[in-house]
């Protein structure tokens, strides 16, 4: 399913994007629709996780327009805040505050960007980790969870502020094998409720059985997109196939 | 033996407070300026940036005595009229703030990248961020080196009896030119004293580390 670009929830019109001479993104038009799972893969330094980063304004772009729910990045009268709450992000590792519990950790965006009262966000905060399956880990400090706990707690984070996308940058790639199902687990759940989500991951099983869109990125171009069954089935380019043959 | 408990009361008494007063103070000083110079290093403004990196460095390259002269000395000359003791104070408290500035930079970039990133997606404004995440991970991380900046600020207010602050050292030095014989049993006093003073700071740091962790 290919959605226009006036219904996207999220689009990338010929995003470019340079650290020093190094051109990390060239070109990128990528467009996603409520609801949608896009899973972007390819090897590492393509580019994949820059992307998700230029959603947010973690990165400045340098050239095209990115646009979320509506907002245009590069517009200055968009605040960064309200770029921000509209788009959750799980990192790689997991980067919970340490002196905090899990329940704080998933309270303090709602308390301190939305205003909320400390009953109101607490209240929300023991819903999600009640999502992830961590309710009576709510007063637990990360050192004291597992790595696939601390994901969960991290996803619960990202969805207080109630984003209207997830990006989740290879969010299982830090953690073990056998305790990367917990954390997919929750997304294929989210995914199930039809959460915009873009992933960058190295996982393919989750693109496959999940995904609506996949993209294959390579030196800093999407090489080809499309449904996971054409592109992990059929690709088309030499580069995806190389890449597919490599990590399948 | 008579002559030494003769000397006692004063080493015990001004000389000893001489010291801690000096030392407190100068701590004080370099608690309060290494937080603000080291947080206002955090902002990124380049010209706040350019004037603290000056005043850290210019600090730190000078040899402490010879500041303390200047203070002492120097500043009496150009019109700015100062006692011996807050001479060593102001020199002591100015060394230790650029010390102690770079204590607080060190501990707020030793966070991971990581966390003020996960503040910042969430949403959160940079004070909110150095405020909520950065810094109270900091904090923990600055107490052993400020305890180290607080015992050398203790041992380096020995300088100041060499612009005449009758401290510890100054007041046993004057006793031991009256009466060569005591050198041994006023030195190991004046020792003991430092050690009194250095030894509840260290238990305190140790104490404090473990409540912030």
């Amino acid at each position: 399913m290919t959605a226009e670009p006036r219904s996207a929830m999220v689009s990338l019109d010929g995003v470019r994007k340079s650290f020093g001479s190094h051109e990390v993104l060239k070109d990128i038009n990528l467009s996603v629709a409520p609801g949608e799972v896009c899973c972007i893969i390819g090897p590492s330094g393509s580019g994949k996780s820059t992307i998700l980063r230029c959603i947010n304004r973690l990165v400045r772009i340098d050239g095209g327009e990115v646009t979320v729910d509506g907002l245009r990045v590069t517009d200055p009268t968009v605040k960064d805040v309200d770029l921000r709450r509209r788009v959750g992000m799980v990192f790689q590792q997991f980067n919970l505050f340490p002196h905090m519990s899990a329940l704080r950790n998933v309270t303090l965006a709602p308390r301190k960007v939305l205003g909320l009262s400390a009953a109101e966000a607490e209240a929300r905060a023991l819903s999600l980790l009640g999502k992830v399956g961590l309710a009576e880990k709510a007063g637990s400090y990360p050192a004291q969870l597992s790595g696939g706990q601390q994901q969960r707690v991290a996803i619960a984070r990202a969805l207080a502020l109630e984003p209207k996308v997830m990006l989740f940058d290879e969010a299982t790639s830090a953690l073990d094998p056998e305790i990367t199902g917990e954390v997919l687990a929750v997304m294929r759940e989210l995914a199930a409720e039809h959460t915009t989500m873009i992933c960058v991951t190295h996982e393919m099983g989750f693109p496959r059985e999940v995904g609506t869109h996949v993209v294959f990125m390579d030196g800093g171009s999407i090489v080809e997109e499309g449904p996971p069954r054409s592109v992990f089935e059929n690709p088309q380019a030499e580069r995806t196939k190389a890449f597919l043959s490599k990590v399948l | 033996m008579n002559a030494y408990l003769h000397a006692l009361p004063a080493l015990l008494g001004r000389g000893l407070l001489a010291t801690v007063t000096i030392s407190v103070a100068s701590m004080l000083i370099a608690l309060v300026g290494g937080f603000g110079i080291g947080l206002l290093r955090a902002l990124r403004n380049p010209l706040v940036d350019a004037a603290a990196i000056a005043y850290v460095e210019i600090l730190r390259g000078i040899p402490l005595l010879v500041l303390m002269f200047f203070v002492c000395f120097g500043l009496p000359q150009l019109g700015i009229g100062i006692d011996a003791a807050p001479a060593a104070i102001v020199a002591l408290g100015l060394w230790g703030a650029a010390n102690g500035a770079e204590i607080v930079r060190g501990a707020l970039v030793s966070i991971p990248r990581g966390q003020s990133e996960a503040g910042v997606a969430l949403g959160l404004g940079r004070i909110a961020v150095l405020r909520s995440i950065v810094l109270p991970q900091a904090l923990r991380r600055t107490v052993a080196p400020f305890m180290s900046l607080f015992t050398a600020i203790v041992e380096s207010s020995s300088l100041a009896a060499l612009i005449g602050v009758k401290e510890i050292l100054e007041t046993v030095r004057v006793d031991i030119e009256n009466d060569a014989t005591l050198w041994t049993p006023l030195l190991l006093t004046a020792l003991a004293l430092y050690f009194a003073i250095n030894f509840p700071v260290s238990l305190a740091s140790q104490r404090l580390e473990r409540k912030l962790g």
